[in-house]
């Protein structure tokens, strides 16, 4: 079994030197070979990628990792390095995302995103100096694993009908309802709350706030929500009588629902990047799964794959266009709703595809699902089986959901790029 | 790979953008195309006198503005959007990135500064046979005692009416090569064709016996490639502009026009429909954007990307001259309107120089032998 030793993981003196040339120095060429070394080196030589490990495997994997990555100042490589960060540029964000793809390997755990990505970027533009001292590090030790507690039953889309309210009791928020669709929530510590904090407010988007509550007491439940994939890697938060210390509050109270914005439109342009690898590599196993079932020389199925093939290309371009605008500083904006549209759209399409080059095999699928997040492209290193397609083509459904659906994307297309008039919603 | 413009492409793009705006009209689209003016009002020397477009691709010694593939790309974009008509993908893109990729100075010499101030107007035969893969239908070259003539016949040959020069790709004993011929040389007859796209001119030329010569080449096989990725680029760039120039007009419609006392834009189905040829646009682009760098940096991957951005580009303007219909209704319907225009232009890119289909499949077939090795 692939799993690194734990003597592998002992963290070096130094952090890697940053980038302070051009793309495509000869700079940059040396970093690169600096963080592809870092990432080997604990790794075995028969490494595939985090695909491949076993179920049980996969958490002891993770929490390994993230420390070899923490130790190498390579987990928040932008943040300043007053907060643990190892304040690199873009470009260097992009290399090290770069290399971890191509090695098959994580960038983080699995509350990285909520934590560094949302939470900590959201934290190093508005959060106080006592919130940024006390928060970022313990994100990064990983003391605190954040979740996300926006979506609820009756906030789903239309996210600022969140009905989740809280109330000043001395010098704490007491807070009441219920967050569902919360990532992660069984792993986390902390999760940040979009609730209501004043009910007299004339648009629905007023009068909100993010609250920043501990997991840990009495008047927070979580059960976990099972997929029609049969993971539970979602779950229902109930809130009652929770509570918080009256400043612990992401930017201003009643001021919720920019923060919330602010914290959903951080940009991740390196995923511009890297997703577009992963597809590569997802549909080259597809290829794989053709030419083993013998599909490749039927042109019924050539021509399905030669399209979809297209479309990783398209993603490949756009994604390199995306990315030379994001490493100029240029706004990604509301374009990255149209890579939304195109990867979510491939991903069920290739997935299906995928069942029929299987046939009646996928009624009775052999192997087990698919390993690690996935989300939205497999793990390097996935087994080429009919579980793991399977598993796939069900948790492709709800890419045309998840990360506002595809409805929504198609309407922020039109009414942002295009500029068409804005319909009573 | 940078792929966005830098300030001199933008500049460029902008200066196109603008005399076309000027001189080639969309609103006079219906009038111009559909024959109710004549030739010369087609701005054809301007763009080669005034703006020296024409010259663009061509190198500095030869008179020509000495850029490359990547500036003839954004230039094709634009006259794509406004479905320009002069013969300018035929005599600047075409002919011209077959001389200049030929080791022919004497060629070079006597063709590109004519060809740069816009005295000769030229294109390439052969190109559709080449562009699918039919190699076996084109006319074939025998030696003579003087030089080589040439037997057979090239069909969709581009802007083949007004060409003085044709560069024709034809076989020989050791493959493909490009010969040059004048127009007028006995044996070349040209006739063209009634197509159902007025914005292109599209012939026959058949040759009998007719007297060439020979486009010198190091590896004729290598040109003969090269020209075919480029027809695949600049065919790709011009169809992307068209497409893109197709949705403006839509979404321009869909704020304007007004029904149940609403903008028809604000209603979802127009949104996301708007929403989805945006994709196709935007996609393609990218496509374009790439395979132009690629190609100009001759990088190992252009021909695929090349094949891949007309293909994305063709899909993107069948797809929006037929969503944008839906947009406009009625309207859109009329042989005043300048809809059917993109929409012929959009049936005539579809299958010119190959259809998206088989460069799918040809970029498919070297994506199996990298990925499965077979």
């Amino acid at each position: 079994v692939n799993v690194i030793e734990e003597s592998a993981l002992i963290p070096s003196a130094a952090h890697i030197d940053t980038v302070q040339d051009a793309p495509g120095s000869k700079g940059e060429r040396e970093f690169r070979e600096k963080v592809r070394a870092v990432l080997a080196d604990p790794l075995p030589a028969d490494w595939l990628g985090v695909g491949r490990l076993p179920a049980e495997a996969q958490g002891p994997f993770r929490e390994r990792w993230r420390s070899h990555l923490h130790a190498h100042g390579l987990l928040a490589v932008q943040w300043p390095v007053a907060y643990g960060g190892a304040g690199m540029s873009p470009l260097e964000q992009v290399i090290v995302a770069e290399e971890c793809v191509t090695l098959g390997v994580p960038q983080g755990g699995l509350n990285d995103n909520f934590g560094i990505q949302m939470l900590g970027s959201t934290l190093l533009k508005y959060g106080t100096t006592a919130q940024k001292e006390t928060l970022l590090p313990a994100i990064l030790s990983g003391e605190h694993k954040w979740c996300q507690g926006f979506s609820e039953p009756d906030a789903g889309s239309d996210l600022a009908n969140v009905r989740t309210s809280a109330s000043v009791d001395g010098d704490e928020w007491l807070i009441n309802g219920q967050k569902i669709w919360t990532s992660y929530a069984h792993l986390a510590t902390h999760i940040f709350v979009l609730c209501r904090t004043s009910k007299a407010a004339e648009r629905k988007q007023q009068g909100l706030s993010i609250l920043l509550v501990e997991i840990d007491q009495p008047g927070i439940e979580i059960r976990p929500l099972k997929t029609m994939t049969g993971e539970a890697e979602f779950n229902e938060v109930f809130l009652t009588d929770a509570r918080c210390p009256v400043d612990a509050v992401l930017g201003e109270v009643g001021q919720g629902w920019t923060a919330a914005m602010t914290l959903l439109g951080f940009e991740r342009g390196e995923a511009a990047a890297t997703l577009p690898i992963r597809f590569r590599s997802d549909f080259d196993r597809l290829l794989q799964l053709a030419n083993e079932r013998g599909r490749l020389e039927d042109g019924a199925y050539r021509t399905r794959l030669a399209a979809s093939y297209s479309r990783v290309e398209e993603m490949r371009c756009l994604g390199e266009l995306a990315l030379s605008r994001w490493l100029d500083g240029e706004d990604i904006g509301a374009e990255s709703s149209l890579h939304k549209l195109l990867w979510s759209e491939w991903v069920q399409e290739a997935t299906e595809l995928a069942l029929d080059i299987l046939g009646a095999e996928a009624i009775t699928p052999v192997g087990e699902g698919l390993q690690g997040v996935s989300f939205p492209a497999s793990e390097a290193g996935s087994m080429n089986t009919s579980g793991a397609w399977l598993d796939y083509f069900m948790r492709a459904r709800a890419a045309t959901i998840y990360a506002g659906s595809n409805e929504i994307q198609r309407n922020i297309v039109a009414e942002r790029i295009l500029e068409l008039p804005r319909d009573r919603r | 790979m940078r792929l966005q413009p830098d300030s001199d492409q933008r500049e460029l793009q902008a200066l196109v953008r603008s005399y076309l705006d000027d001189r080639w009209p969309t609103s006079a689209l219906a009038d111009t195309v559909m024959g109710r003016c004549d030739a010369t009002h087609v701005p054809w020397s301007a763009l080669a006198s005034e703006l020296g477009l024409v010259g663009v691709g061509i190198p500095d010694a030869y008179e020509g503005l000495g850029c490359g593939v990547v500036e003839l790309s954004i230039i094709m974009e634009e006259l794509g959007r406004s479905l320009y008509i002069g013969p300018y993908l035929s005599t600047a893109g075409l002919a011209v990135t077959a001389l200049v990729g030929s080791h022919d100075h004497a060629a070079m010499g006597t063709y590109l500064p004519r060809i740069a101030r816009g005295e000769l107007l030229a294109t390439v035969a052969g190109l559709h046979e080449v562009a699918e893969d039919r190699l076996e239908d084109l006319p074939h070259a025998s030696r003579t005692s003087s030089g080589w003539e040439i037997d057979g016949t090239t069909s969709l040959v581009l802007d083949a009416d007004a060409a003085e020069l044709i560069i024709v790709c034809a076989s020989t004993r050791d493959g493909v090569r490009m010969f040059l011929v004048e127009a007028g040389t006995q044996g070349v007859g040209i006739v063209l064709s009634e197509g159902i796209d007025p914005t292109r001119a599209i012939g026959t030329v058949t040759w009998t016996g007719a007297a060439a010569t020979e486009l010198e080449y190091d590896v004729a096989r290598l040109g003969v490639t090269r020209l075919r990725m480029v027809t695949a680029l600049l065919q790709g760039a011009e169809d992307v502009g068209a497409a893109e120039r197709c949705l403006e007009l839509a979404v321009a419609y869909a704020k304007d026009r007004v029904q149940f006392g609403r903008q028809i834009g604000s209603f979802q189905a127009i949104k996301h429909r708007c929403a989805d040829m945006l994709l196709r646009v935007e996609a393609a682009k990218a496509t374009v954007a790439y395979a132009a760098r690629a190609v100009a940096s001759e990088a190992p991957d252009a021909l695929d990307a090349a094949l891949n951005a007309n293909a994305a580009a063709s899909d993107a303007i069948f797809h929006c001259a037929t969503s944008a219909g839906q947009v406009f209704g009625g309207i859109g319907y009329t042989w005043e309107h300048p809809l059917h225009l993109y929409l012929r232009r959009a049936v005539t890119s579809r299958f010119l120089f190959g259809t998206a289909t088989a460069h799918r499949e040809e970029v498919l077939t070297r994506r199996i032998e990298a990925a499965v090795g077979r």
